[in-house]
């Protein structure tokens, strides 16, 4: 019982604390360093012939083409649930007819490129990972490296491409229907005048808007493609392997997604908007 | 041995692993072309370390690797990627494209390298090759997973020589196999062989009887250095103990 009392303090020891944490700082450096160098490497292909077009266009389908249902729908929900809450509250101080632009910022602003990001990462990035994974650890990987394919060119470069190529036009695909769900839920259920309601949209939300809302997304389609693209790439210990590197791309991405978001939020702010005030 | 008839030259080739683990220990082999030569070893002497420097996926810490005369280490990526199409390899788990069919997996590098071709010729091609290596035509529409491990070798050999490359790899090709198979797959790399003059063939091997079987030229890697390096029967006489501790089986199995 003593005995493992001590161990139990040995480890939550300050020193421990100190040295625990210091290796998390480090590896993390490490690992921001190594997907760095992933990353550009891969980017140096993008030049190089023969260009993989027919590689992007199945990637696009899959990214796009394939999330498109889920993101309609959790995007329509998202903006009826959204106008249904700040009807209450706006009711108190009879401002109701400030739901429209309340959902509309809300959705281009923040909610759509970051639900957008979430669902695909869920969806396609940790398909990615697992794709990858599976073909590094059945030898296919290497069996491209033999035959004169770039992996890097074949595998991983249409994957980035894609994700960047696709993620604004789902986000911007989502803040339109969402929006359309929270006019709809407004103009019916809640009896608000449709012509005040988009006259209100019309007085607040600006093109820049927008431009935050797809740089957003791209920027969110690059974090999780590299990320899962990396896992994937990199994976090793077999089926075992593969499931950790799916799981640690899920995870890693939306952490890096939403901090990401604050700093991107900020950035965008001061220069689309009115300064760093 | 004059430069013309070396395939693969390694000279002092040292590699390293996390700065400590030392698996190649000053490398020197000259794999002649136009032959088969085998290479043998126990488990960890760093017989696929070797493969991978031969194929340009690992740089040596020091020392030199040629292929044809022309040095790796002066290669960028890209002229690195143009020479492995000298090669053509057959892999351990024959690492067949699981997402593509038998006929797919093998016209994959065909289309890859040869874009000028119709996808009718491509497919002509890949169905010659598949042919050569005993494949018949109900076979060309399945996926690896409904494939047998037999099978699935001699697709990934088909892939392997789809391009006509001037080197063959064999990592490991019977490991796991049963010995009917082994015995049709090492008639299939003999046939191979002589299919094309010039065609230098290098063998990774754990099967001892086999290897004697083929090979022109066995080199035995031991510890990160070649032990013995020459014809079948130099093992035979060699009055080494580790080798003759080695090769005793080769001997019970009277080959």
């Amino acid at each position: 019982m003593i005995q493992k009392l001590e161990k139990v303090t040995s480890v939550v020891s300050l020193p421990k604390l100190i040295e625990n944490f210091g290796a998390l700082i480090l590896f993390a450096f490490n690992e921001t360093g190594r997907v760095a160098m992933f990353f550009t490497s891969t980017m140096r292909w993008v030049v190089q012939r023969p260009f993989r077009f027919k590689e992007i266009i199945i990637q696009i389908e899959f990214i796009g083409n394939q999330s498109l249902f889920i993101i309609l729908l959790s995007s329509l929900f998202t903006g009826m649930v959204f106008a249904l809450q700040t009807y209450s509250g706006f009711k108190m101080v009879n401002a109701q007819v400030l739901i429209g632009p309340s959902v509309a910022l809300a959705l281009m602003r923040e909610l759509s490129p970051v639900l957008s990001a979430l669902i695909v990462t869920g969806r396609a990035g940790a398909a990615m990972t697992a794709q990858l994974g599976t073909m590094r650890v059945t030898e296919q990987i290497d069996a491209l490296d033999v035959m004169g394919v770039n992996p890097k060119q074949y595998l991983v470069m249409p994957r980035i491409i894609a994700s960047v190529i696709v993620m604004p036009l789902l986000a911007s695909v989502s803040a339109f229907i969402g929006n359309v769900g929270a006019y709809f839920l407004a103009t019916r259920l809640l009896l608000i005048d449709g012509a005040v309601y988009m006259a209100k949209v019309n007085m607040f939300a600006r093109p820049r808007d927008v431009a935050q809302c797809i740089i957003k997304a791209a920027f969110f389609g690059l974090i999780f493609s590299v990320i899962g693209t990396y896992k994937g790439f990199n994976c090793e210990n077999g089926a075992r392997g593969v499931g950790k590197a799916t799981n640690e791309t899920v995870v890693v991405s939306s952490i890096l997604i939403l901090v990401s978001d604050y700093f991107l939020s900020a950035i965008i702010r001061m220069f689309l908007y009115e300064g760093f005030r | 041995m004059s430069a013309q008839e070396i395939a693969v030259e390694l000279k002092s080739v040292r590699k390293k692993f996390d700065g400590e683990h030392e698996v190649l220990k000053g490398i020197d082999l000259e794999i002649p072309k136009g032959k088969i030569t085998v290479i043998i070893g126990f488990s960890g002497a760093g017989k696929s370390v070797m493969f991978k420097h031969i194929l340009g996926l690992m740089r040596p810490d020091s020392g030199s690797i040629k292929v044809f005369g022309q040095d790796l280490s002066e290669l960028n990526d890209v002229a690195l990627n143009n020479m492995r199409k000298k090669f053509g390899m057959l892999f351990q788990s024959a690492a067949l494209f699981d997402d593509m069919t038998t006929i797919e997996n093998v016209c994959f590098p065909i289309a890859e390298f040869k874009r000028h071709l119709k996808p009718s010729e491509i497919q002509d091609i890949a169905a010659e090759k598949l042919k050569m290596v005993g494949l018949g035509s109900e076979h060309f529409n399945k996926y690896p997973a409904a494939l047998s491990g037999g099978m699935k070798k001699r697709v990934g050999l088909a892939r392997a020589i789809a391009l006509d490359p001037d080197i063959l790899l064999y990592d490991e090709p019977t490991t796991g196999l049963d010995p009917i198979i082994t015995e049709i797959v090492d008639n299939l790399i003999m046939d191979t062989h002589k299919l094309r003059a010039g065609l230098t063939s290098i063998i990774i091997s754990h099967d001892l009887p086999a290897a004697f079987r083929l090979a022109d030229e066995i080199a035995m890697l031991d510890a990160g250095l070649i032990k013995l390096f020459g014809e079948p029967k130099v093992f035979l006489e060699s009055s080494d103990p580790f080798i003759q501790k080695f090769v005793s089986k080769v001997k019970v199995n009277n080959v």
